[in-house]
């Protein structure tokens, strides 16, 4: 249960950003989804006593799995869905706590802080490059015209 | 293709990139832009060097090289712009639209807006208060962080129109969000309610700070575009900063003033 609300809650937070993000109306709703999907995967994992890193980098993968597969689906860039979806896991608190830790001369906790940031960022980062790698595999095989741009 | 044809192409082709850019798309899906489009008209030696600041595109043509330079001042999230532009590049690609047309279309998106400005407030609102609810607030904190969200949305809104350097406008919401926490929270203390202010400003400030900022300069680092992604970290550090400051200096103030009770 205690799940089930923590998503609705992401739900409605991921939904706030597609729109102050100016998602397109049609994606609004997909990618709120995707957003209540990564923070149950990051809850989850958290819960079974995963480190929040670890638990970050298994939600991002959950979005940006899910993106992918809906960009494919209703031929949008997957950026539209995974930006919001990300949202609820993002260090945007994390990296605020580490600024207002050095203005305060609480050097400890803004060192704790600012790496676990850091890391957290890194981990989302990964993920999204392992997702889109997959999606791109995906899509080559079954659309081989240049809709979507692969980088050398 | 004539020398006047090539620079209007090579110029759409920039300005395409530059309106990427400024909605928050990723460096190489803009550098991929540029290259795509040129490619699209018989353009195959085509080099595009992109960063957060400006968009640089050189083209060898017939023994010449052409280079054009697009300056970028700020950069924006904005989903239905990239998913425009992206569209219209493929539009580009795939059938002989003429390049004035591309041109007008281009120029009809980047003025396009698509919620008014009470669908944003009301927005970054709900955005604040399920975000204040994601770290453990209860009801008081969720009324407090849409209320604050709001306020600091309306008036992030009018601070927007004027130019003002990342880091003010930054240390601006950063005050704006403490300072209506600190009024909500003096509110309710009159009767004799107590709430979490923490949560409360971490909701108001959700709107601001920079999360993806930060994750795409981490992104960007890691596929080797290194000079954005030094770029966009040192543009998330500043806004984290200005925020801190703008908070702390708010909280300070208030304890000094009001005493011990928040």
């Amino acid at each position: 249960m205690t799940y089930f609300w923590s998503a609705i809650f992401a739900f409605f937070g991921t939904m706030g950003f597609t729109i102050l993000f100016n998602c397109p109306k049609k994606s609004v709703f997909k990618a709120s989804l995707i957003g209540a999907l990564g923070w149950t995967g990051y809850m989850l994992t958290v819960d079974s006593g995963q480190s929040v890193i670890t638990a970050t980098f298994v939600g991002a993968i959950t979005v940006g799995l899910i993106g992918e597969l809906f960009a494919n689906k209703f031929r949008s860039p997957a950026t539209i869905f995974i930006i919001p979806g990300i949202i609820p896991l993002v260090p945007g608190y994390g990296i605020y706590y580490t600024m207002i830790s050095i203005i305060t001369k609480d050097y400890n906790t803004a060192t704790t802080k600012g790496f676990e940031a850091l890391f957290v960022a890194l981990a989302i980062a990964t993920a999204l490059i392992i997702t889109s790698t997959v999606g791109r595999l995906i899509r080559n095989n079954k659309t081989s015209h240049i809709m979507y741009y692969t980088k050398s | 293709m004539q020398t006047k044809e090539l620079k209007e192409l090579i110029t759409f082709a920039s300005m395409a990139g530059r309106v990427m850019l400024e909605n928050g798309a990723e460096t190489y899906r803009v550098e991929g832009t540029i290259e795509r489009i040129l490619a699209a008209r018989g353009i195959s030696q085509s080099q595009s060097f992109v960063v957060p600041t400006g968009v640089f595109v050189s083209v060898t043509y017939d023994c010449q090289i052409y280079t054009t330079l697009e300056r970028v001042y700020r950069i924006q999230m904005d989903l239905m712009h990239i998913t425009k532009v992206n569209d219209l590049s493929r539009v580009f690609v795939e059938t002989d639209l003429t390049v004035e047309d591309a041109v007008t279309q281009l120029h009809s998106i980047e003025t396009s807006d698509q919620y008014g400005l009470k669908t944003r407030v009301l927005f970054a609102g709900i955005a604040g208060a399920f975000m204040a609810l994601l770290f453990k607030g209860g009801a008081l904190e969720f009324g407090g962080a849409f209320i604050t969200s709001v306020l600091v949305a309306l008036f992030m809104e009018i601070m927007n129109k004027k130019e003002l350097p990342v880091f003010i406008k930054s240390v601006i919401g950063g005050v704006a969000a403490a300072t209506f926490t600190v009024l909500y929270s003096w509110i309710l203390n009159c009767f004799n309610i107590n709430l979490v202010t923490a949560i409360v400003i971490i909701g108001a400030i959700q709107q601001l700070v920079p999360g993806v900022a930060l994750t795409n300069a981490v992104r960007d680092s890691i596929t080797g575009d290194y000079v954005s992604g030094i770029s966009r970290a040192t543009e998330a550090i500043i806004i984290a900063l200005g925020i801190a400051f703008g908070v702390g200096i708010v909280l300070q103030a208030s304890y000094n003033l009001l005493g011990g009770i928040l």
